[in-house]
């Protein structure tokens, strides 16, 4: 794709590599620790918000009958969406051996892990006695019980763990090549705490040998997660009986959706991130171009994707579906419909442009546009099917209350607070991948 | 139930509560059932006591279960000749009364300052009687209360100074009979053998002097292809249950109505002069004077009138003229009032008396002339409170032993051979009933007719009592304000209901608040736009808009007491929308749930063999019984009585208005009521309805979906749900495409002593759970132990759940859907049958009955 | 026990690459490289036999398709419960479970399997480490007897080594 030929030009050397990416963990000046307070203001509002529901009760929310799922779901898909571009980033560009994935890929892991932490949390603010959540683990209760391995929740329970545990284990295990690199260029107690993350690497051969090896598998492992965890997801709303979910298309339609989002969001907090650390060498605009043509590979099948859902809804003339399609784009959050489509398709077309493709302003715009299309999407897919489903005496409309709003804020701010955190604390880049994409050093070429 | 078993638990069971009650007073310690028992009570059986149902004047019977010493819940009496079993939503709330936490606790003496202190019975009693003494002579005012504490007021002061006060009195209707046959007293109206029933205006499966009664009637009637037309300017709940309603005046109709040549007509009016002069004349016409209507017995609302203003001395007994009757009070000097609640009357008194509720009291009632019905404690009383009779003895100065003996004394000379089996057996049986001689209307005059108010431009008013709160008196049980209007839908307020194009041209829309005027007041409250009201036409339901009755009732709605029916102006006031209502669309959208056929009945045939569904999985087993339901909806009438028999049996919290407008009522059972079949209101407006509730699937979409096995089958055909297991995370309430499940949203709190009334069989749920329907399971439970201790199987009729129990239609079928002769499976198999959204494969074990509309 | 073992520092990849080739045909003894980046060339002269990290993998993807099986089926008998209809073993949800249980014990087996292999996690990094092999230097440690330490510091050297230290190991 011509990103080496990119760097080759620049031709960073290994030694620049190092003092550019790990100089991002220098201490923080004044502005990073304030955006940590408001971050950590807002998060804790959220929590806050969380206690209150506890103590009252899910009524303190909007969610009612017969719209018993609303922000908090939307909020769950939302965020296991964006955990899934990470990994594609990660693994599935690493097996078919992309190469601009190794300046992006570490900070995507990032996203990965924190969205699917962040996602953890609303299966336990969303459940009526979270107090008892630890029900939906397998393990022998009450006398023999165990949970209902039919109910797409449990499903859940093994992906989003799995996943979590999977990517955690990705991303933890390429960082220690690079944390040894930190440990060898600290003092004190860092190098210490850096040692002892990075377990004593050295680099040998043979760690080396085995290390790639298990990078490769783990990377096999790790790509059909990013298919089926998402379509467990969406076999939530699938394997249920509601008008506008009971489908087969959603399992490529959330992970096209996922993919979509996770790369919206990357693009987000790495085109920020590129200014304010100074990493254009290592993140160039071909790689945020690179992101950008992929989003509009996503953003057509997403397209594609609503035009086959309206169109079998019609040609199935099933009423229910109908009926419900035809509220979807004219009823009551009709505009949330053509929003979401003209967030989630129109405004990525513009990718086809290439000075749009290169301009950073229109790819965070556009980008931030996705993330609040996909959000939607999730919000009338859930909201729209229950609150008009078979029986028309109980059809309803959906507003969220303030429990709902700061929650979502506070996740939104709890996964920020822990990038942040991140990108002081660990390389953002994966300065070992950008050095083999680097030509080996030779006599000529010094390193 | 087995009969012997029963009766004789009654029998002692009638001995401990006599004993109970007559020593309440002196001995709470007579009250101890935790640690010593009285010998009958069995901790964990229910003892029944039969009593009467006094919520208004139609007397019907009830049977109260007590468990433990206190009465969780009241059934019909299968025995009663007034209600046969049924009884009504308010009748079902007479429980919320017993146990209302608003109920008064001592007597109360206005002090210097004018302001009601609690005083001791001593000090009260002295009080009331001085006041009366200084103020002239007393006049009681009471409602219908005919029969023994009738005769004691009576011996106090006197016929003449007894007034029967009843805010609904039908005074045109007996005046039409006097001046028309020359009986001026209410008919005793034979439903079901009636083939042709035109009703002018008469509510008669609503409030209308005695709709249990009447509603069972006109069910058997139509099971035997009876007819039904409602004509009138609103489409009640009656005229939707018509099969024809002809929208317009009444009073003109009635006068122009020819009657078909056939035999068993019936034709009833409304509380209106000229209708009800008109009816008779058509009865008369029809010949159906004598024989479905008839004046064998006279009613105890006969001598009640509705209007009232009294001065001098006056007690008031369990009635609330100051809120029904404003004004009448004003020239009273000194009011003593007997009453269990505060009220607007307590507020206006001078010195209150707090007296028993029905369930605590002895008393006896005479609805129609020869229906004795008895009316015996459930448990003794909740408070220090006492008999009204006590009450009025000792204020009197009566030379009378205590009430309950005066009571005995009075049944002793109704029946003086072998009486102490008699009373035994009328306690047991609920009351005596007798029969009496017929008394045929013979002349029939031909009075000229009455002068007809002229028709005034503007709109008319019309004042209807309401379902859930009658005149007012019902409107303090929580359960009843969350009781949605059956028409409406509306909970926790009042409103007027007025036809589209009158309300454009005011600019009002559904839920802005209005003002209505009349000549004799205005009332602010929200409108309801709608076409079941002719144009020209508003109406308001009576009972709401109390200022003192409790925190149920108080500040809730508007009071239309004050207005008089007839001309009036409607006004809009602002446009906020508060009105809570719950549902979401008026119309099915062809979507077949609540079905309507006008194709006559083929006659028994069966119908044509339904193709098997196809299924991957095998069918299910069960174990001895598979529990069904069927729900007949010609039969039923929409009164929501199943509703509050099942808050009652269930423990059903309340929600309060706020959080119904946001979606969280919990009844498990609901009515959906829509306007017609298709996407749009048919024209004149007809309104279908059914109950919707856990349909107990076989193929349940919710079952397979909760993570924690919360929700699962039983062998017995039962959807169970398990309150401890359930984590709340809603899934399987999303998936009930019936979305018959209800959330606990919030921890409930009931306010004592209304937890007294929680159903000790049934959890009490805690916030984050789910909860539904589930067939009354608790009362399964109970037969089948009951039945295996016997060494049998269970028999139809076994298990009744309170929803089927409690319908005054007899609607609600309940039993083994694998028994091939039982009633449910029966029923099944009728053409009228279906199943709601069955192409989505759920195999439901309630089965519906499509309602007919008869050609007339 | 002490070893001995001279490590010698290159700047470019060539030069290693001859090195280690020296090293291999004068059999000096056991050969370790240690570099920034892995270098699959290199690893291939020194050792052609894959990593047995692969058959942790395989190991762990048949446990856990195993285990997901077990679980579902087992406790499905162990307390059967009907709900909706369907049968007490509705093997296509179960499925569902066992094929993320492959993948999660695959993914701990191969993580177990890595640290196995390459001895890690270290207590300490190791004496004689050099934090430039992180960073710009590819090292060829080579152990041997201490009479050969001198000889084997100059062979590397006229590899091209930058610099030549002893290590004890």
């Amino acid at each position: 794709m011509g990103n080496s030929a990119t760097l080759r030009r620049r031709l960073p050397t290994y030694t620049t590599v190092d003092a550019d990416l790990v100089k991002t963990m220098r201490p923080a000046r004044r502005p990073y620790y304030l955006a940590l307070l408001c971050l950590a203001a807002v998060a804790a509002w959220g929590g806050y918000a969380w206690s209150v529901q506890l103590r009252t009760g899910l009524g303190v929310a909007g969610i009612s009958s017969p719209v018993g799922w609303g922000f908090y779901i939307t909020t769950f898909v939302f965020w296991v969406g964006i955990a899934h571009s990470g990994t594609l980033i990660s693994a599935v560009l690493f097996l078919f051996r992309v190469r601009w994935r190794a300046a992006i890929y570490r900070s995507a892991e990032a996203v990965t892990v924190f969205a699917v932490m962040t996602a953890g949390l609303f299966p336990l603010i969303h459940l009526g006695r979270p107090w008892v959540a630890y029900w939906l683990m397998p393990y022998k209760q009450m006398g023999g019980l165990f949970p209902n391995f039919r109910s797409p929740l449990v499903w859940d329970v093994f992906a989003v763990s799995t996943y979590f545990t999977v990517s955690a284990l990705f991303f933890f295990t390429g960082m220690v090549p690079d944390l040894a690199i930190v440990r060898d260029r600290s003092q004190g107690w860092r190098e210490k705490v850096y040692g002892f993350l990075a377990q004593g690497w050295q680099g040998t051969n043979l760690q080396w040998k085995h290390y790639t090896a298990a990078y490769v598998f783990l990377a096999g492992l790790a790509t059909p997660l990013v298919i089926s965890v998402h379509s467990i997801v969406s076999w939530d709303f699938a394997m249920s009986i509601n008008p506008g979910w009971h489908t087969a298309i959603f399992p490529p339609y959330f992970v096209a959706g996922a993919i979509h989002s996770g790369l919206a969001m990357v693009a987000t907090i790495v085109i920020p991130m590129r200014r304010l650390f100074g990493l254009e060498t290592f993140i160039t605009r071909e790689h945020l171009a690179s992101m950008a043509k992929f989003m509009i590979m996503t953003g057509m099948v997403l397209g594609y994707s609503y035009c086959v859902e309206f169109f079998i809804a019609w040609y199935s003339n099933n009423p229910y579906e109908r009926d419900l399609f035809f509220y979807r784009a004219f009823g009551d959050y009709a505009w949330a419909l053509w929003l979401l489509v003209g967030c989630n398709v129109l405004a990525p077309s513009l990718f086809f442009i290439q000075r749009v493709r290169y301009s950073t302003p229109w790819l965070i715009g556009i980008s931030l546009l996705v993330n609040v299309g996909m959000f939607y999407e999730r919000f009338v897919i859930i909201v729209t099917s229950l609150g008009r489903s078979f029986d028309p005496f109980m059809w309803s409309v959906y507003v969220p209350r303030w429990p709902e709003v700061s929650i979502l804020a506070g996740s939104l701010a709890f996964f920020f607070l822990l990038f942040l955190l991140f990108a002081k604390v660990f390389p953002v880049v994966s300065m070992w991948e950008v050095k083999e994409l680097l030509p080996l050093p030779s006599k000529e070429h010094r390193a | 139930m087995d009969k012997n078993r029963r009766d004789f638990l009654k029998i002692l069971g009638i001995g401990s509560a006599a004993g109970m009650a007559g020593c309440s007073k002196s001995a709470p310690d007579a009250l101890v059932p935790y640690v010593v028992p009285p010998e009958e009570m069995v901790r964990g059986n229910a003892l029944w006591f039969r009593t009467t149902c006094r919520e208004c004047p139609a007397g019907c019977g009830l049977e109260a279960r007590v468990r433990e010493g206190r009465v969780h819940k009241v059934e019909g009496n299968p025995e009663h000749p007034v209600n046969g079993g049924g009884v009504c939503a308010r009748g079902q709330a007479a429980v919320q009364g017993l146990y209302n936490p608003d109920r008064l606790r001592t007597p109360l003496v206005r002090d210097k300052g004018g302001k009601l202190q609690p005083a001791s019975w001593e000090e009260a009693e002295k009080a009331a009687q001085e006041g009366l003494a200084r103020a002239g002579a007393v006049t009681v005012v009471s409602g219908a209360v005919r029969g023994a504490l009738e005769d004691l007021i009576r011996t106090w002061v006197g016929p003449a100074r007894h007034i029967t006060y009843e805010p609904v009195a039908y005074e045109a209707i007996r005046e039409a009979n006097r001046r028309v046959f020359g009986i001026g007293s209410l008919p005793v109206l034979r439903f079901a053998e009636a083939k042709l029933i035109v009703l002018f205006g008469a509510d008669v499966l609503e409030t209308y002097i005695s709709p249990v009664g009447y509603a069972r009637g006109i069910a058997e009637a139509r099971r035997k292809g009876a007819r039904l037309v409602y004509a009138g300017p609103r489409l009640s709940l009656t005229a939707a249950r018509a099969d024809e309603w002809i929208p317009g005046d009444e009073r003109q109709i009635a006068r122009t109505y020819q009657p078909p040549a056939q035999e068993g007509f019936l034709a009833v009016a409304g509380n209106d002069p000229v209708t009800a002069q008109a009816v008779n004349l058509l009865n008369q016409r029809a010949g159906a004077i004598n024989r479905t209507v008839r004046f064998d017995r006279e009613s105890a609302l006969d001598g009640a009138t509705s209007r009232l203003e009294v001065s001098g001395a006056v007690v008031v007994v369990d009635t609330n003229p100051a809120y029904s009757a404003p004004h009448s009070l004003d020239q009273a000097r000194f009011v003593v009032c007997l009453s269990p609640f505060q009220t607007e009357t307590t507020e206006a008194a001078h010195v209150v008396f707090p007296i028993h509720t029905p369930l605590e009291s002895w008393g006896d009632y005479e609805p129609w002339t020869g229906i004795h019905c008895l009316q015996q404690p459930a448990m003794t009383p909740v408070f220090d409170t006492r008999e009204a009779g006590d009450v009025i003895i000792r204020l009197g100065n009566l030379k009378a032993p205590v009430f309950r003996e005066y009571l005995k004394e009075r049944w002793r000379k109704l029946h003086p051979q072998d009486f102490d089996a008699f009373w035994a057996e009328s306690l047991m049986r609920g009351g005596w009933w007798r029969e009496v001689p017929e008394r045929k209307a013979a002349q029939v005059l031909r009075p000229p007719e009455p002068v007809a108010a002229p028709a005034e431009p503007g709109l008319r008013l019309i004042t209807y009592p309401s379902l859930s709160h009658f005149d007012g008196r019902s409107a303090n049980r929580a359960w009843l304000q969350e009781l949605p209007d059956p028409v409406t839908q509306v909970v926790w307020d009042s409103w007027v209901e007025i036809h589209p194009e009158d309300a454009a041209r005011h600019g009002i829309r559904t839920g802005n608040r209005v003002r209505v005027t009349t000549g004799s007041g205005s009332i602010e409250t929200a409108a309801y736009v709608y076409r079941g009201i002719q144009p020209g036409n508003i109406a308001i339901p009576l009972g709401q808009g109390h200022t003192h009755y409790g925190r149920y009732a108080s500040g809730v709605g508007a009071n239309a007491f004050g207005l008089a029916q007839g001309p009036a102006a409607i006004q809009l006031l602002s446009r906020t929308r508060d009105l809570v209502a719950v549902g979401g669309s008026d119309l099915q959208h062809g979507r077949e749930i609540a079905r309507a056929t006008t194709r006559p009945p083929s006659g028994g045939s069966p119908p044509p063999e339904k193709q098997e569904e196809l299924s991957l999985y095998p069918p299910h087993s069960h174990d001895q019984y598979r529990w069904g339901m069927a729900i007949d909806l010609d039969a039923c009438t929409a009164c929501g009585a199943c509703i509050v028999a099942c808050y009652a049996e269930n423990n059903i919290p309340v929600a309060g208005k706020e959080r119904v407008a946001a979606g969280r009522i919990m009844s498990w059972i609901r009515l959906e009521r829509f306007f017609g079949q298709g996407s749009r209101p048919a024209e004149p407006l007809q309104m279908d309805w059914t109950l919707m509730l856990c349909q107990q699937c076989d193929n349940a979409p919710c079952e397979a979906v909760c993570p924690v096995y919360a929700a699962y089958h039983n062998k017995e055909g039962l959807n169970g749900q398990i309150y401890n297991r359930c984590v709340g995370t809603r899934y399987c309430a999303n998936n009930c495409p019936y979305r018959a499940r209800r959330f606990n949203w919030f921890q409930y709190e009931r306010p004592a002593p209304e937890d007294w009334q929680l159903n000790p069989d049934v959890t009490v749920r805690t916030k984050g759970v789910m909860e539904k329907c589930t067939f009354c399971i608790q009362r399964i439970v109970e037969a089948k132990d009951r039945a295996r201790r016997e060494n049998r199987r269970l028999a139809d009729g076994d298990v009744t759940p309170a929803c089927a129990q409690s319908c005054p239609a007899q609607a609600i079928v309940f039993g083994n859907l694998d028994d091939p002769a039982s009633r449910v499976a029966r029923a099944a198999r009728q053409e009228r049958a279906y199943r709601v959204f069955e192409e989505l494969n759920t195999r439901p074990a309630v089965t519906y009955l499509e309602r007919e509309r008869r050609r007339v | 026990m002490t070893g001995h073992s001279v490590i010698g520092f290159f700047a470019g990849y060539e030069s290693l690459v001859a090195a280690v080739k020296g090293a291999l045909e004068g059999r000096c003894g056991e050969i370790r490289t240690i570099s920034p980046i892995p270098l699959p060339e290199v690893n291939e002269l020194l050792g052609a036999r894959p990593s047995p990290v692969r058959r942790f993998t395989l190991a762990g993807a048949l446990t856990g398709f195993l285990v997901g099986w077990a679980l579902t089926i087992g406790s499905a008998q162990h307390y059967p419960i009907i709900v909706g209809g369907k049968p007490l073993l509705s093997l296509t949800p179960f499925g569902v479970v066992a094929y993320i249980c492959t993948i999660l014990f695959g993914s701990l087996f191969t993580v177990a399997g890595m640290l196995l292999n390459a001895r890690l996690p270290r207590i300490q990094v190791g004496r004689g480490y050099d934090p430039r092999l992180t960073g710009n230097r590819f090292g060829l440690q080579v152990i041997c007897s201490e009479q050969e330490v001198e000889a084997i510091k100059r062979r590397l050297l006229d590899y091209g080594a930058e610099e030549v230290k002893y290590v004890e190991v």
